[in-house]
């Protein structure tokens, strides 16, 4: 089972050097991913040669909490996705429901296969300017074999 | 009228003899008209593209009643908190 190892790096505060493991800490497990149209759209697309939508980057929280995986709604529209699905979303308030598109998430710099989500939800996670685009949630988890080494500040992904 | 409300409402309409013969399975909608079960939500997906290409389409796992998902780092607004 190849693993993939990232090591987070010490970061140097105004003052002081932050430890690997804070900063694990303070920023969660994060991963480039690139998300993009699945490969048969983009087939489709080709085949009427029409324009195929630039992937967009970024950073994907990995969340034991979710339970599935969300994209960022701003760019499900940038990329053009056709809706499939919508999903009940259980909060404080009630239930919201997310209107759900089918997304192809990669991870550039990483030995990962690409991951195919047929109905990721689309929800707000840029309000705040913040890089992550996407939660990969317990869906995608159950594919994979996921390791938080906190004391070493390390992420741990076999597959 | 939102996307895929005819396809949502078809399904409650039909969803107790869907789930009589297929539970647990996903269902392709298009319209008013259903596409199959399958036993997974890709392969769904794959036939949908195939017959629809671009268009929305629905998927739907058929189940007597809708699972209800949670992300508490969204919900609760955690995601940016810093404690």
């Amino acid at each position: 089972m190849p693993i993939f190892e990232f090591n987070y790096r010490a970061q140097t505060d105004t003052k002081k050097s932050v430890p690997p493991m804070a900063v694990l800490r303070k920023m969660g497990p994060l991963i480039a991913v690139t998300i993009a149209l699945p490969q048969n759209l983009v087939e489709v697309l080709q085949s009427r040669g029409t324009p195929i939508p630039t992937p967009e980057s970024g950073y994907a929280l990995i969340d034991t909490g979710a339970g599935f995986t969300a994209v960022d709604e701003s760019i499900c529209r940038k990329l053009g996705l056709p809706q499939t699905g919508t999903a009940q979303m259980a909060h404080a308030g009630g239930v919201e429901q997310r209107p759900c598109f089918p997304v192809q998430i990669t991870f550039p710099g990483a030995p990962l296969p690409p991951l195919q989500i047929v109905r990721a939800a689309s929800v707000n996670l840029v309000a705040g300017k913040q890089p992550i685009i996407a939660l990969l949630g317990r869906e995608v988890l159950s594919r994979l074999r996921f390791v938080y080494n906190g004391p070493a500040g390390r992420i741990e992904i076999a597959y | 009228m939102t996307p895929l409300e005819t396809e949502i409402n078809y399904f409650n309409e039909h969803r107790k003899k869907f789930v009589e013969n297929a539970e647990g399975k996903y269902i392709l909608i298009k319209g008013t008209e259903d596409f199959g079960f399958f036993d997974t939500e890709d392969a769904a997906f794959n036939q949908g593209v195939i017959l629809f290409g671009t268009e929305p389409f629905l998927i739907q796992e058929v189940l007597s009643e809708d699972r209800k998902f949670d992300i508490p780092a969204y919900t609760l607004g955690l995601l940016y908190a810093h404690i």
